[in-house]
């Protein structure tokens, strides 16, 4: 098979994935959303974010959980739940069994304190959104924290009262942020300048449209034979 | 779990060689390598299933390709049970998009964005009858690559070179056929059934009056006139059109037989009456 692009550029793989699993451990934009919200979750509580698609909502919760997990928190006790996985309800019973580990398990317990992490939680039926407060309030869950593309999602009366004020909207990166995250995947690459980042970035500052757009501007430069991205590869992707 | 989708041509050699697409090959190549979801448009017989065959040679043998006929399916797919047990960076195939439930698109999404699915090809005959969640839509983005018809040139060279036996096609008799043929697949098969009717009719050489002989439209497009034994009507039972003078055969699925019940579905059989 041919070599691509980014092969002869000197990745092993794309380097502009836009799976939120595939370079985890990197967040651009939004910092001071995620550090009220990560102060909120220690303090204990129930959080909402909210964002569109692509803004990075799977991407701020798998930093929520490196940022726990390098702390004295402990990994066992966050419960990560993605609520497109299909299952007609959620059986909260069996996310507080097995994060017990092998013990929790061979008896059964359901482990306490713990911090859940709803995502994609538009698509929960109400039954389990009414449980999440009972959970809650029986101390099995310390915090939780519900992302959702929608902002304006139905919850019942005292879930919503427990939530109050800890609403977060993620918006788009800035300029600098926008260049960063670029500079974090591709290093100092000459080939794509900063310059030329911004330019992308003016187009569509979606996270992942942005990524995307990276992807095939540089695709398209390498192809032609071009030391470097310059103008005339932004207008041809993106004119 | 990959459902056959090979040529059934008597006199046509197969072959997995796309000509005329090589823009098309590149890109299907590189999103699949690159791990992005791409959509593949292009009406009927126009060689979308040929493009996903391409890829899978291309990256079979890494036990990580999984080729899906929604329609085959139905209801009955379920992503999750689908890609149980298998490793990840699962390469996706998925035919016939517009059969998707909502669900599934859900689940393509989640283990998309988990790279449990490195790359998804879909492919659809109609980008209006897609019904895509937002969230997959917004990962496809501009990678939609929509298929024209291939030009006559390479239609007739790929006739050519498949062709086999010692018959002689002009390439005005092929011309021919092609005006007559809808789309490419439909083209492959005609030139399928000329050769059958050259061989059966012992000729080597077939004339342009041939053409008309073997052209063959949908069933359920053609007007059929009468009979060819006794001009009598033909009835359209299950799909084939039956002669009420001539044929013995059942009412409900079209089956030809002599007995008194239909061996396919059971049904009274009708007895032809000139017997």
């Amino acid at each position: 098979m041919n070599k691509m692009w980014y092969n002869e550029l000197g990745f092993h793989s794309n380097p502009f994935s836009i799976k939120p699993a595939a370079f985890h451990n990197e967040l651009f934009g939004n910092t001071s959303v995620i550090a009220r919200i990560i102060k909120k979750i220690k303090e204990r509580g129930i959080v909402f974010i909210s964002g569109d698609f692509g803004a990075g909502k799977t991407t701020v919760l798998k930093k929520i959980i490196g940022e726990f997990r390098s702390e004295d928190f402990g990994s066992k006790k966050i419960i990560y739940y993605n609520c497109n996985q299909g299952e007609v309800s959620i059986d909260y019973d069996k996310l507080l069994v097995n994060a017990g580990g092998f013990f929790g398990r061979l008896f059964g317990v359901r482990q306490k304190e713990m911090m859940i992490l709803l995502d994609e939680m538009q698509d929960m039926n109400g039954k389990d959104l009414a449980k999440v407060k009972e959970y809650y309030d029986d101390g099995f869950f310390r915090s939780v924290v519900f992302v959702s593309k929608l902002d304006d999602i139905e919850v019942p009366k005292d879930l919503d009262d427990e939530i109050g004020e800890n609403i977060f909207v993620l918006g788009d990166m800035n300029n600098r942020e926008a260049v960063l995250m670029i500079r974090k995947r591709i290093g100092d690459l000459k080939f794509l300048g900063d310059d030329m980042i911004l330019k992308i970035f003016k187009k569509d500052a979606n996270s992942r449209s942005f990524l995307k757009n990276c992807e095939d501007v540089c695709r398209v430069a390498f192809e032609s034979g071009a030391d470097s991205v310059d103008e005339t590869h932004v207008e041809k992707v993106l004119g | 779990m990959v459902t056959q989708f090979e040529d059934n041509f008597e006199y046509l050699e197969t072959s997995s060689e796309l000509v005329g697409r090589d823009v098309e090959k590149e890109e299907v190549i590189y999103r699949i390598a690159s791990g992005n979801m791409l959509l593949i448009e292009g009406s009927k017989g126009i060689g979308k299933t040929s493009l996903l065959k391409y890829a899978i040679d291309n990256f079979k043998g890494r036990g990580k390709v999984v080729y899906i006929d929604v329609g085959t399916f139905g209801k009955r797919l379920d992503i999750t049970r689908l890609l149980k047990n298998r490793p990840k960076g699962m390469i996706l195939l998925i035919d016939n998009i517009q059969y998707l439930s909502e669900s599934n698109n859900k689940k393509i999404k989640y283990f998309y964005d988990q790279d449990y699915i490195k790359s998804v090809v879909f492919t659809t005959g109609d980008l209006k009858a897609i019904n895509f969640t937002d969230a997959i839509r917004s990962r496809i983005g501009r990678n939609v690559l929509k298929l024209k018809a291939l030009n006559k040139g390479d239609v007739l060279k790929i006739a050519r070179d498949r062709l086999r036996g010692n018959f002689e096609i002009s390439d005005e008799v092929l011309n021919e056929l092609y005006k007559e043929s809808k789309n490419l697949k439909r083209f492959l098969v005609n030139c399928d059934l000329l050769c059958k009717s050259l061989d059966r009719e012992e000729k080597i050489k077939a004339e342009v009056k041939d053409v008309a002989k073997v052209v063959v439209d949908n069933v359920f497009d053609n007007v059929v006139e009468g009979c060819l034994e006794c001009d009598g009507e033909l009835v359209n039972a299950g799909g084939h059109w039956r002669c009420k003078n001539c044929d013995s055969y059942c009412d409900a699925c079209g089956t030809l037989s002599d007995e008194d019940f239909c061996p396919a579905c059971g049904a009274e059989i009708l007895e032809a009456e000139d017997e």
